[in-house]
């Protein structure tokens, strides 16, 4: 019996604390609405502590960043949202808003326009969008397979064929959609500068030469880390290192 | 006291004593080695000025007395006393350095006169030759080194030698110092007239004409060139007038005279190390910043000043490592320096201005200062402080501008903020939890597989069945319809007619339905025919089956209307059945 009322406990303290950061959302709203920015922010972060996130969160918090005049911490969670919601407008519109205020100005290198109409297409949909769609499309295609298998007429065995087919591959490409977007998650490439100015050095050390400067805010890809020291790429494809001390991974 | 500094042997020379007041009881001191040919002679002169409406008068006594040196040697001449007042003054004591005298070539000794009256100091008692001789009359270029480094000073003075009463100058050219950066000595005006000085056992009086620094900026070897000078030489004229021997008749000589060239060898620097900015002297290092604490696009002052002795005036500025995004702005660079026998001393104080633009801990670190130590030949390095820079963020940060208003025609923009939060309540997950990916995800897949594969293999096994069953009956057909008509035949011995149209329709029905693989309710006679030609049976056939089984049928409600014998029917069925055999395996 008393096990029982201690498992009962347990459920509801459960609950209650799953429920809690659901509450600390609407707080953090109404901090945010009443314009008490700092508080906002503590309390989104406090959300972020206990191990929750959504793009939902992280754009908020962007939000509250930018509010509070902290733009490089609010480019940082814009990012993030957008790690986890690569299609959502809101964020790509603030984000956008806000990186006017960073310093550098950066021409991005010139893409192919078949690698830019790719990239948008995986970033139509996150990791997990991808793999429902990916998950249906089998489903779909086993479903045109059975029509294959158990159609009497020979027209509409092949037209179960082809579908499967096409299915299939559709199937393929959205299950590697998902992947890379998974990976962009799990394996995050990209970090902003924290610093407020930041000189890249051609080495993985004080005595490098200076190659060039950049500001707070600005959005680098990491490519190497090398014993504090990272190797970064910035959107004009020039490239350096820098401490890292000086910026915040994705 | 006041007498020349060097006199020849057995030359007169005048020692004056002056005083600015009226004085008695002149005590001379022992004067030893000298003849004491005249003296004391006392002359007084005043003079009375108004400046400003101020009457300053002053007066002025001098004892004059005749010497002649004995012999040479260096002789000191103590000092004398003279009451004045009723008080006592000391005056300054003398050294004389007699030298043994050499008389110049047609030259009789000049007799020396007291300093400051030297432009006149031509010989009055004795003859001279009509000519002005070099030995007379000549300028000398001293330096004080030869072999010098380049950058390293060099003190070069010209003076003009002279035994000869000068009326003017007429033309002077000095040397433009090619090769060098020449800086003039200030000669203070109170050694600007003559001092006596003796060459070759020869008295001169010597006047200083220029003194310089002189720095070397190339290296190799470089003259000094000769200065040139013309003056108007007096000379006294032999005249046959006594009158004119008497007073001395003077005529004007130009003449002209050059100095001697000098050559200067100037060496290349050893090897600089870094941080060498071309200083060769002695030098000191200080630097200093006027704050360390400031708000971003305020400005900081950085001051190096350099003090020593050298060619202060060619020091670059140190290059000081400012951090890269600093606005630094060209160092000012000021001097306050001064020139004199001992070289150049003073400072070199460089200025750097700089503006940090963004907030941040920054240092700069500390920079060497390296210098030629002309004295022991050797490179020195000072260095300048570390400064370290803490700025903190101004009010007007370019991160805090404004987004300017961006207008467009149709829409007003008033200006541009950022997207309002979301709000809808998205659903929170633990971090790191993606459905991608996932147990669940991949669970789906294959519970999708799993279940295609169940209904492939259920659908297969039962349509495998069917297939099964088909067949078996397909095979059994004929059997079943004979054994159906042996039944019939039964009947036809026993004669039970109404027996027999039943057993044959059931024969033909259960052939056809075992045959076609269809159920016997899905059989009558209105789509028999069309099933049949879907076989393709032929229409004999189609035809014979029919009529049978309308016989049969007609047999059932009126058995007395069938007139054929049933032995004639029990053949034809058997003959269909056979037909049918033949037609639909064919097909089959």
């Amino acid at each position: 019996m008393r096990k029982l009322i201690s498992i009962i406990i347990l459920a509801f303290t459960v609950s209650a604390l799953s429920a809690q950061p659901n509450n600390l959302m609407k707080d953090a709203e109404r901090y945010y609405t009443a314009n008490d920015f700092a508080n906002a922010i503590k309390t989104y972060e406090s959300i972020l502590k206990q191990g929750f996130e959504s793009s939902e969160l992280y754009f908020n918090l962007g939000n509250s960043y930018y509010k509070n005049n902290e733009i490089a911490k609010s480019v940082l969670n814009y990012e993030r949202a957008k790690l986890l919601a690569p299609n959502d407008e809101d964020i790509q519109f603030n984000l956008d808003l806000v990186n006017q205020f960073v310093v550098d100005k950066i021409s991005p290198m010139p893409r192919f326009i078949v690698t830019k109409w790719w990239q948008s297409l995986i970033n139509m949909n996150s990791a997990d969008g991808w793999g429902r769609i990916s998950l249906i499309f089998f489903i779909i295609m086993l479903i045109a397979a059975a029509g294959y298998i158990f159609a009497s007429s020979v027209s509409l065995k092949k037209t179960s064929f082809i579908a499967a087919i096409v299915l299939f591959a559709f199937c393929a490409f959205s299950f590697g959609f998902g992947s890379t977007q998974k990976t962009k998650i799990s394996n995050r490439k990209g970090a902003v500068i924290f610093s407020s100015t930041v000189t890249v050095k051609s080495s993985p050390d004080e005595s490098g030469t200076d190659l060039f400067v950049i500001h707070e805010g600005l959005k680098v890809e990491v490519k190497e880390v090398l014993s504090g020291w990272c190797n970064i790429k910035i959107a004009d494809g020039s490239s350096g290192w820098v401490k890292q001390s000086t910026l915040e991974k994705i | 006291m006041s007498a020349p500094n060097i006199v020849p042997v057995g030359e007169q020379f005048g020692l004056t004593l002056s005083l600015n007041a009226k004085g008695e009881d002149l005590k001379m001191p022992e004067i030893e080695n000298f003849d004491v040919l005249m003296g004391p002679s006392v002359s007084r002169s005043s003079s009375i000025s108004f400046i400003n409406g101020k009457t300053s008068q002053s007066v002025n006594y001098s004892y004059t007395f005749i010497l002649r040196a004995k012999k040479e040697g260096t002789y000191n001449i103590p000092s004398a006393s003279i009451k004045s007042e009723r008080e006592v003054y000391q005056s300054n004591s003398l050294s004389i350095k007699v030298i043994e005298g050499r008389q110049p070539a047609s030259n009789s000794a000049s007799a020396g006169s007291s300093s400051g009256s030297a432009n006149q100091g031509s010989s009055s008692n004795s003859d001279r030759a009509a000519t002005t001789s070099k030995d007379n009359l000549f300028i000398q270029c001293d330096v004080d080194k030869r072999n010098v480094f380049k950058g390293e000073m060099i003190y070069v003075t010209f003076k003009l030698y002279s035994r000869v009463g000068i009326s003017s100058v007429i033309d002077q050219t000095f040397p433009s110092f090619d090769g060098f950066w020449s800086q003039d000595i200030a000669i203070p005006a109170s050694n600007q007239g003559a001092t006596r000085e003796a060459v070759d056992g020869i008295v001169y009086n010597v006047f200083p004409l220029q003194k310089k620094i002189l720095v070397p900026q190339q290296s190799g070897t470089l003259y000094i060139e000769p200065a040139e000078m013309v003056f108007n030489v007096q000379q006294r004229v032999a005249s046959q007038n006594v009158f004119d021997d008497f007073f001395g008749s003077v005529q004007n000589v130009k003449t002209a005279v050059k100095s001697n060239r000098i050559a200067i060898s100037v060496k290349d620097l050893p090897a600089a190390p870094s941080g060498f900015k071309g200083a060769v002297g002695d030098f000191t290092l200080k630097s200093s910043i006027d704050k360390t604490n400031i708000k971003s696009n305020e400005a900081i002052t950085i001051k190096v000043a350099v003090t020593g002795n050298g060619n202060l005036k060619h020091i670059n500025p140190p290059t000081l490592d400012f951090p890269a995004d600093f606005e630094v702005y060209d160092p000012k660079t000021s001097y306050d320096f001064n020139a004199s026998e001992s070289g150049i001393r003073g400072s070199t104080v460089f200025e750097y201005v700089i503006i940090p633009r963004y907030a941040g801990n920054f240092t700069i670190p500390a920079q060497k200062f390296v210098y030629f130590d002309s004295s022991s030949k050797t490179y020195k390095t000072l260095s300048t402080d570390e400064f370290n820079i803490r700025v903190e963020k101004g009010s007007d940060d370019q991160s805090t501008t404004v987004v300017s208003n961006m207008s467009k025609e149709d829409v007003k923009y008033i200006g541009k903020d950022i997207r309002f939060i979301k709000t809808n309540g998205q659903k929170l997950r633990s971090v790191h939890s993606s459905f991608f990916g996932s147990f669940m995800f991949y669970f789906g897949f294959l519970a999708a597989l799993l279940a295609f594969a169940i209904i492939v293999v259920v659908l297969q096994k039962k349509a495998r069945e069917n297939a099964n069953i088909a067949f078996m009956r397909n095979k059994q057909a004929s059997k079943m319809a004979r054994k159906h008509l042996k039944a019939a035949s039964e009947c036809v011995k026993k004669n039970n007619k109404e027996e027999f149209f039943d057993a044959l329709s059931r024969a033909l029905w259960g052939y056809l339905s075992d045959k076609l693989t269809l159920p016997l309710s899905e059989l009558n006679r209105d789509n028999v025919r069309s099933t049949l030609v879907k076989y393709s049976v032929d229409e004999a056939t189609i035809g014979e089956f029919i009529s049978l089984i309308d016989t049969c049928e007609m047999a059932k409600f009126a058995p007395t209307a069938v007139n054929e014998p049933i032995d004639e029917l029990y053949h034809k069925g058997e003959n269909l059945i056979n037909n049918f055999d033949k037609q639909i395996s064919k097909k089959s």
